[in-house]
């Protein structure tokens, strides 16, 4: 139990006040309703951890979506000041730039809903899935090494997709400062086979319908309409970005001793952002970002292939093209505003979304004056959401909002909550068709395990940081 | 069977995200012993395992510490590149800073062997390795 003392805000907004050692204090965006989860899990403990380290910039931010981690939360934000501050790959994770790509079609729900099985299947048959899935597509060391500079772009180069896909991802789906020269020949053999594959866990591929529309000019402009089918697809770097991360942790072990930073937790180690080590990591992470990038670009390529399949239709008639796509776990080099001076910044998001609002160069000239798209999936069997950034998060979360429902249960108590029963079979009654390459996963992964993402939604919509654009209902999915 | 395992190996702990488990061992070595079975068994079930092969796997650190989580990193690795998986480790050498052991197993076969977890990870969460009356136990957190 935590017996870290909250101060209430707002109704959205919770401070860890500050006490030594911590630099600044933190911040918790929740609703009441959901802050005695948060009270009975160990999270305000890493929120205040995270705040100890140095060059932490206004506060140590958690969303309402957090849950325990491991060193930092899940759900945190946490920006450091190039010139004094540090980099460090536990606040990025060990799935780098895990994501969400949103797709939408022409397709209405009743063009497709007697044909739901038959797309699942499809879908299940076309994208690698599941524990140690490795790809259909083989790459060469040098093909990697491309995959690594170039993200998507080096995938629609090789077929899978257009190139207008490009400008509506995160960074265009090529972020720049990649070095192959700093990635391990391990974290190369782990990745190698797994391009183009989703996974397990979290990790899935949802066709999705739009169940309502909150605000039709923002929709409009995204292109969605009410009962259009859209497609999530949510996955990261897999082995290549956990070994990434996992070699980097023990370089910044021995970094952080050599820099004399003192750690409340291992799993913190870190190093100035200017340090050789620092600019080390940061470029094996940028090979990692745009291995993911490549991964949901091979993905949605094959996600047209299974529709086409399934459905027997051309895509000039599917329409199929990207909403937008979102890293979610990331160090990104950022301009804010802080005390009204423009400071240079290093924001790790893990396990939370850059959420910029209207008028900022990094977003696509098509979106710019609406704010950027933001993609928050939620469990298997109620909704997902599409909201978008707003000034309110520039000037509170450096940009940031939440990514997903984020866990209730742990996996071994919803395992044990699903004993006796079938999830397939109660998900069928909700109308969603589930394939999962492991039952396992099925149970860790069932609805109950989290959190309401229409909970975690009003905390940030209440806080200011994003805009509801419209909720999505799923239909059926494929899970890792 | 090796003299670890006369009493309980390890169990698992709460944790809302991730597996976390604490590790007994009534030794240094035991400890380790037990680690690498508990890994094994959280991916596929340990007692399952065929002892067909010997591998000899050799790591470092800078404490012992960083040692059980590079020694279980490297089993880890073993399974994910090659598909070896372990139930019988035997440990040759161990100093606070290195470890070498030579680990029994066989090939993993999605016919026999069903994935209860893909372990991505092992973090430096929280780790400390503690001793009391005699007895040494640690927590550890996979991130899966």
């Amino acid at each position: 139990m935590s017996e870290i003392k909250l101060k209430k805000i707002s109704d959205f907004t919770w401070e860890i006040p500050k006490e030594k050692p911590m630099n600044v204090p933190g911040k918790i965006y929740t609703t009441e309703k959901m802050l005695n989860n948060i009270r009975e899990d160990n999270v305000a403990e890493q929120v205040k951890n995270v705040a100890q380290l140095p060059g932490i910039i206004n506060h140590s931010l958690a969303m309402p979506d957090i849950h325990w981690g491991y060193g930092f939360p899940i759900g945190g934000v946490a920006a450091f000041d190039v010139n004094n501050g540090v980099i460090s790959p536990g606040g990025v994770g060990y799935d780098i730039n895990c994501g969400v790509r949103l797709l939408k079609t022409g397709l209405a729900k009743n063009d497709i809903q007697d044909k739901i099985k038959n797309i699942i299947h499809q879908l299940f048959k076309f994208i690698p899935s599941g524990v140690g899935s490795t790809g259909k597509l083989k790459v060469s060391d040098h093909e990697l090494k491309q995959v690594m500079k170039k993200g998507a772009r080096w995938a629609v180069e090789n077929g899978y997709g257009e190139k207008s896909d490009l400008e509506k991802i995160e960074e265009c789906g090529e972020m720049a400062g990649a070095d192959p020269a700093a990635v391990s020949d391990r974290a190369i053999k782990r990745g190698r086979p797994q391009l183009g594959t989703l996974g397990s866990g979290n990790h899935f591929v949802e066709v999705q319908y739009i169940k309502e529309i909150f605000d039709d000019t923002l929709a409009g402009r995204l292109g969605l309409f009410e009962d259009q089918i859209v497609i999530t697809i949510h996955t990261g770097s897999r082995g290549f970005g956990h070994q990434v991360c996992d070699d980097y942790i023990r370089n910044m072990i021995q970094a952080s001793a050599k820099y004399g930073i003192n750690l409340p937790d291992r799993q913190l180690c870190c190093a100035p952002i200017s340090s050789p080590e620092g600019q080390q990591y940061f470029s094996a992470m940028v090979c990692a970002v745009n291995f993911a990038f490549a991964n949901r670009q091979i993905i949605s390529f094959w996600v047209q292939e299974a529709l086409m399949r399934a459905l027997h239709i051309s895509p000039k008639d599917m329409q199929l093209s990207t909403v937008y796509e979102v890293a979610h776990n990331i160090a990104k080099m950022e301009t804010h505003i802080v005390d009204g001076k423009k400071v240079k910044c290093c924001v790790h998001r893990k396990g939370a979304t850059r959420a910029f609002g209207p008028g900022r160069k990094e977003l696509p000239e098509i979106y710019r004056d609406i704010g950027q798209p933001v993609l928050i999936p939620g469990d298997m069997g109620r909704a997902s959401y599409v909201l978008v950034g707003t000034e309110g998060a520039m000037e509170q979360t450096f940009g940031s909002t939440c990514h997903g429902a984020g866990r209730l249960l742990s996996r071994k108590k919803a395992k044990k909550a699903a004993l006796g029963r079938s999830i397939n079979k109660e998900l069928e009654d909700l109308g969603v068709f589930v394939m999962a390459s492991s039952r396992a996963t099925l149970a860790e992964e069932m609805p109950e395990a989290y959190k309401d993402v229409s909970d975690v939604v009003e905390a940030v919509v209440g806080a200011g940081i994003s805009k509801k654009v419209a909720k999505l209902r799923p239909l059926g999915g494929i899970k890792g | 069977m090796c003299p670890a395992t006369a009493s309980k190996r390890y169990e698992q702990l709460e944790h809302v995200g991730d597996i976390r488990i604490k590790v007994f061992g009534d030794t240094i070595e035991g400890l380790f012993i037990n680690a690498g079975f508990a890994l094994f068994d959280i991916m596929v079930t340990g007692e399952k395992i065929k002892n067909e092969f010997a591998e000899t796997v050799v790591v470092s650190g800078i404490d012992r510490e960083e040692l059980i989580v590079n020694w279980l990193a490297e089993l880890n690795y073993l399974f994910i590149t090659e598909s070896k998986i372990f139930n019988r480790f035997e440990i040759e050498q161990l100093t606070d800073t290195e470890l070498r052991a030579t680990v029994l197993g066989e090939k993993f076969n999605p016919h026999f062997h069903e994935i209860k977890n893909e372990i991505k990870a092992v973090t430096f969460h929280d780790l400390e390795i503690t001793e009391k009356k005699k007895k040494l136990e640690t927590k550890i957190v996979f991130d899966i």
